[in-house]
């Protein structure tokens, strides 16, 4: 096996943003694997979408650790800023927002993902300055 | 730390010209066992790979996903070169490929490890996982690896026996292979020392390397705890009153008496009620069950509801009764996931019973 | 080796789960997601039972020397009700059908055992469908969801097969038939092939009962003006195809001419291998053309008006529902077949409307449309189209058939090949069946080999598989069902299409020749 499944989806996304039908066509053809696999395949993990998302995909946890130190409150503060919840796209296509399962920074919780980047010791400024300096 | 500890380049090359029986002998009266929250002893499950026939695996498991467990990452990032060693040795012990998996989450760490990697000249691939932490159970691991839906398979027969590609596999924690290289050459090795993922309502969050059999309040000393309510022991673990069990001693024998699950050492310290913690924890669940059994899938998303519907006001006493009843249930799972999952609320509901009655009519 | 189910103590064999052993020995334990065609998934824990105190799935838990189990204990009935009660919630959770292809899906009863996924992917090979999503979100859906009908999806219905839950389905059309027996329109039914050797499985009968008296006779209960035959219309598809065939000789091809009656295999080579549609047949199918005979020829002889035939087909095909929506399945503005019902269908139906099955005295088929050969009764079994027609070919060329069954082109292996020699010529024929071996000798095909005939099949067994057809577990039932109408065959004094007195009848007096100028327009595409 040269080259693994998770890897080629996950440079489709890169490149894309998402799983475009057009890329998994190609994909199914090169690995000679079902287009439908492939398509089960990265349903089934949170971080290949197959539909598009916007450039910027913001994951904020929400596990205990990070609520002991005051993730809702972050939450809610982006939600206003971007006025969008959870599961949606700002209208300029350019932020997604999500929660998330522990990304594994509670000793510097409260922490987000944007994209593969992590960001932790959040406060509620902090967030939206991140935010802001990539709009 | 022990699990800091820099095995010498001429050391390690005197490990590896070690007979590959010898070594795994040598793991084997250590004593050392997995450090991913199984348990399994290390030295048989490298025997049990080595004897099947054909080509073999050997997979890092770096998909910490149990919330509140840092400790992975904290070795990738402050003690790489060990693991790597160790990932060495036990590819030359058990003459297998070597693989990382390496949660998504986790991705940010890929390039440090390929650049160590390419520095020590091994063969090791690394796959990176994208968001489930299903994949953290082993017949998932695999299953994600050969590019499918992380479900989990039904074992027998185990990995050991047919694992990746149907080829024995044998599967160890970042923690485990840290340990191998450190216990080959440390005489003084100790295996009673821990590494605990200590977060929540503390001053100082961290890893803290400390030896089983501590009290729990003196575990959470070291953090600088804040107001703690209740302690979770990680998602799969339990969750106990702080008050209650401050002086519980802190090893798997003490902790599987009183019905909780020590796993990977994973503290949650917290000063919420028990249902906004609970709820927390079934959300948890619900978003990571991988949908295969109905079980985990039905029951679980129920028992999320009922805590939703309780943590709102409206919950009954009909609700609590049927919330006990699907936590048993939930141990009928096909894996661990669900089988965690009801674990832990039925701690909770064992331990904080009394809030739960208080919030329902 | 012992184990004690329910204190009794029973000698099992090695490799024998707990499900396997109850099954042989009658002892009763529910299941949803097992399905013995396919590895227990032990996906729905709905046959758990107690092993030594602790609830194990019994499906794959195999049995070990003195394991004592409870297959009826407080703990397992306390398991089961709660799954039972959390798959009535799930129903609770989503809305009813809706879709409008043949093949439905009904999400409220589905319980995700996969098993249609693995029909679709192990047997069939065309991979239409499979699971997205995780969790409590995860849904059996199409690529992208787009549906069915913009899928690869022949509408086969072998998923239907492995479905235990009435989940995935053929779309319900008996409303419509319900609607036309109601009104004042003249409703005519034809019954399919394999009909005849399947309806009685939906009334407990044993499979490879030869039903066709009391089919008709039920059919007649329900209140169709006639019950005519689908061989008939089979007849009429060899004698055109037949032509075809020898048209083709004479011009030296193209080569091969493959079969047309089967739509999952018209719309497997339209979706995925368009370079051999000039080599199917331009023949419609059985019921299409007697569609078309009745809405023209009957219609004329009986003096009703077309436009007021209601023509049903009941076969054992859902991708039927799909072909006689074609445009090419049309006529003067009219569909040749209006409704087509399913084999299922149909059984639910009469049990629905209460008739006694089992007790009715058996009925003949009305003519003059209920007339067939035994040539026309094989067309349910793989290999059946390509005998029949070369019993048509060889009485056009005058030979003298010694034999008349062509056991080189019968039998259950995916892929059959035959040399049989016509008018001195060495004719090349293959038959396939089920998708997954039609794709590997399409393959053989494209890399050059050559075969006069090729008989194409969707269904494994030929329609007597069919996706519309009664859910058995017998392993034999493909064996058995065509047993009966090899043996309807025999019983025919006509067994060749050519000698039908009604085709003959139907050719002298209104087609005059098959592919003539008149016999393309109604009973070809093109």
């Amino acid at each position: 096996m040269n080259s693994y499944v998770l890897d080629e989806l996950e440079r489709i996304k890169k490149r894309y943003g998402y799983l475009k039908e057009k890329e998994l066509v190609k994909l199914s053809k090169k690995l000679k694997i079902p287009l439908i696999k492939l398509y089960e395949t990265a349903s089934f993990y949170s971080f290949l979408p197959t539909e598009p998302k916007g450039r910027y995909m913001i994951r904020i946890c929400n596990n205990l650790p990070c609520m002991a130190k005051g993730s809702e409150k972050i939450l809610k503060h982006l939600e206003k800023f971007l006025k969008i919840i959870p599961g949606e796209t700002t209208e300029d296509r350019k932020f997604s927002l999500e929660t998330t399962s522990c990304i594994g920074c509670c000793d510097k919780a409260p922490a987000m993902m944007i994209n593969d980047k992590i960001y932790t010791n959040l406060t509620e400024k902090e967030a939206v300055k991140i935010i802001k300096k990539l709009k | 730390m022990q699990i800091l500890t820099k095995i010498k380049e001429k050391d390690f090359e005197s490990i590896m010209k070690m007979r590959p029986n010898k070594i795994i002998e040598r793991v084997k009266e250590s004593g050392l066992a997995g450090r991913g929250g199984a348990g399994f002893p290390t030295g048989m499950k490298w025997e049990l790979t080595r004897k099947a026939e054909g080509q073999k695996f050997l997979i890092c498991n770096a998909d910490e996903g149990e919330p509140g467990t840092f400790k992975d990452k904290f070795i990738i990032e402050n003690n790489l070169e060990t693991l790597l060693q160790g990932i060495a040795i036990g590819s030359h012990a058990l003459e297998a490929k070597c693989l990382i998996y390496l949660r998504g989450e986790y991705s940010y760490l890929k390039p440090k490890i390929e650049k160590m990697i390419k520095k020590m000249k091994l063969n090791v691939k690394i796959v990176t996982g994208a968001g489930a932490y299903i994949c953290g159970e082993e017949t998932s691991l695999i299953e994600s690896v050969e590019g499918k839906r992380a479900v989990p398979r039904s074992r027998p027969p185990y990995p050991t026996v047919e694992g990746l590609w149907k080829r024995p596999t044998c599967i160890n924690n970042v923690e485990t292979l840290t340990n191998v290289p450190i216990l080959l050459k440390d005489k003084n090795w100790n295996n009673n020392l821990r590494l605990f993922s200590i977060s929540g309502n503390v001053k100082k969050p961290g890893v803290y390397e400390l030896p089983l059999g501590l009290e729990l309040k003196e575990i959470l000393s070291v953090s600088e705890p804040e107001e703690i309510r209740a302690v979770c022991l990680g998602y799969s673990g339990g969750i106990i009153p702080f008050d209650k069990f401050k002086n519980l001693k802190v090893d798997y024998k003490t902790f599987s008496e009183k019905s909780l699950m020590l796993g990977s050492c994973t503290l949650i310290a917290l000063n919420e009620g028990i249902v906004k913690i609970a709820k927390n924890i079934a959300e948890f669940f619900v978003h990571e069950s991988c949908g295969k059994c109905l079980p985990c899938r039905e029951g679980g998303f129920k028992i999320l509801e009922l805590l939703k519907k309780i943590e709102n006001g409206k919950g009954t006493k009909k609700d609590l009764k049927e919330l006990k009843e699907l936590s048993e249930y939930m141990d009928i799972s096909f894996c661990a996931l669900g089988v965690g999952y009801g674990f832990s609320m039925r701690s909770a509901l064992k331990y904080f019973g009394k809030e739960f009655e208080e919030k329902c009519r | 080796m012992q184990v004690i189910i329910n204190s009794k103590k029973i000698d099992f064999n090695e490799g024998e789960t707990i499900l396997d052993l109850a099954k042989r020995k009658n002892i009763e334990i529910p299941t949803l997601c097992y399905h013995s065609y396919f590895q227990p998934q032990a996906r729905c824990r709905l046959c758990v039972v107690e092993v030594d105190g602790k609830l194990k799935t019994s499906c794959d838990t195999k049995l070990k020397d003195g394991m004592n189990i409870l297959t009826d204990s407080g703990k397992v009935k306390k398991s089961r009700r709660i799954t039972r009660e959390l798959l009535k919630e799930r129903e609770k959770r989503f809305k009813p059908v809706q879709d409008k292809t043949p093949v439905v899906i009904d999400h409220s009863k589905c319980i995700l055992c996969g098993n249609c996924i693995f029909a679709c992917s192990l047997i069939q090979e065309v991979n239409a469908i499979g699971e997205k999503g995780r969790g409590i979100k995860t849904k059996i859906s199409s690529l992208y969801d787009k549906g069915l009908e913009n899928s690869p999806c022949t509408f086969c219905g072998q998923c239907t097969h492995g479905c235990n839950c009435e989940a995935i389905k053929e779309r319900d059309d008996t409303e419509k038939l319900t609607k036309a027996l109601k009104s004042k329109k003249h409703v005519i039914v034809q019954t399919a092939p394999s009909i005849r050797a399947s309806l009685g499985e939906m009334f407990e009968m044993p499979p490879g009962s030869l039903v066709t008296g009391k089919m008709a006779a039920a059919l007649r209960k329900l209140g169709f003006d006639k019950v005519f035959d689908s061989d008939f219309g089979a007849d009429m598809t060899t004698y055109e195809e037949t032509h075809e065939f020898l048209e083709r000789l004479e011009k030296g091809g193209p080569f091969p001419l493959f079969t047309s009656c089967c739509p999952a295999w018209v719309k497997f080579v339209e979706y995925g291998y368009r370079e051999f549609a000039k080599n199917v047949s331009t023949c419609k199918s059985p019921i299409t053309m007697f569609g078309a005979v009745a809405k023209s020829y009957y219609a004329k002889k009986s003096a009703v008006n077309p436009k007021n035939i209601v023509v049903v087909a009941v076969v054992p095909c859902i991708a039927k529902k799909f072909e006689i929506e074609r445009d090419e399945m049309k006529n003067s503005g009219m569909k040749n077949v209006d409704i087509a019902l399913t084999t299922r269908e149909m059984g639910k139906l009469l049990k629905n409307k209460g008739i006694n099955f089992n007790k009715l005295q058996e009925s003949e088929f009305d003519n003059p449309l209920g007339v067939s050969s035994g040539g026309g009764a094989i067309y349910g079994v793989t290999g059946g189209v390509a005998e029949t027609v070369i019993r048509s070919a060889k009485r056009l060329f005058g030979e003298k058939m010694d034999k008349i069954e062509f056991n080189d082109l019968r039998g259950f292996e995916g892929m059959k090949e035959a040399t049989i020699e016509l008018n001195g010529k060495e004719i090349k024929i293959a038959v396939a069946h089920g998708l997954s071996n039609i794709r590997k000798i399409l393959e053989i095909i494209k890399k050059g080999k050559k075969y006069h005939l090729v008989e194409m099949m969707a269904c494994p067994g030929g329609c007597i598989g069919g996706g519309g057809q009664p859910k058995s577990s017998d392993k034999d039932i493909l064996k058995k069902r065509s047993s009966a109408l090899y043996c309807q065959d025999r019983k025919l004094k006509v067994r060749v299409a050519n000698d039908n007195p009604t085709l003959v009848e139907v050719y002298k007096n209104f087609l005059k020749k098959p592919l003539s100028k008149k016999s393309h327009e109604l009973l070809h595409t093109r």
